[in-house]
């Protein structure tokens, strides 16, 4: 899966892209977040994206099916 | 500056052969996430997403350097961020605190924002000179941190 993909979906959730960070495409901010969660590009396992999605307080019901 | 510690869960992925590893804060929240083909390797990059997060807060002028912990926890693999690793988060801190752009940092530097940038990414391996320099511009000690 691609970061672009997560991207789409946080921006969804009012997250909105402040990157490029040091080495990542993609850091996204929300106000009231806990912190700016980095993405990367290229992500290697769906554990990956679930430790992202979860980071960004997406609900599970909203996570692409290839990862739930 | 004391060396700060991320702890992190790790499992692995027998479908792609990879290792995913997630971090955790003092409070045992996550913190982080990476995967890599080896554990060395995915390290690296929960480093870096460390470094990334922690630098995006110090770009709003917010010091999230607290969420580290102080102390290696017992009983968990940790990744390790030393007072080297920490300055460009500081220096970078202490420029968005000021209000301060990096041009205008490089400015009173006399060198060019393109290498001043450099002051604030992972990795910067800054002399003691170039610390007093940047701390005379932002009129704090820098170095009490590392």
């Amino acid at each position: 899966m691609r970061g672009a993909e997560i991207v789409a979906i946080a921006m969804d959730h009012g997250w909105t892209d402040h990157g490029p960070g040091g080495k990542h495409p993609y850091i996204l901010k929300r106000k009231g977040a806990l912190r700016p969660v980095p993405v990367r590009d290229k992500l290697e396992n769906k554990e990956e994206v679930r430790g992202i999605l979860k980071q960004l307080e997406i609900p599970k019901g909203e996570w692409p099916e290839k990862v739930k | 500056m004391k060396s700060l510690y991320i702890p992190y869960e790790k499992g692995f992925d027998e479908e792609t052969s990879t290792w995913t590893l997630t971090g955790k804060d003092s409070q045992g929240r996550d913190f982080g996430v990476a995967a890599g083909r080896s554990i060395e390797q995915a390290e690296e990059r929960l480093k870096d997403w460390i470094f990334d997060s922690l630098a995006a807060s110090a770009d709003d002028a917010e010091d999230r350097t607290g969420d580290l912990s102080s102390s290696a926890p017992d009983g968990f693999p940790v990744i390790a961020l030393m007072p080297i690793d920490l300055l460009p988060i500081h220096i970078r801190l202490s420029r968005a605190r000021r209000h301060l752009t990096q041009a205008q940092m490089a400015e009173r530097l006399g060198i060019s924002q393109q290498a001043y940038s450099k002051y604030e990414r992972a990795g910067a391996n800054l002399g003691v000179k170039t610390v007093h320099q940047v701390e005379r511009v932002m009129d704090e000690e820098l170095l009490e941190f590392a």
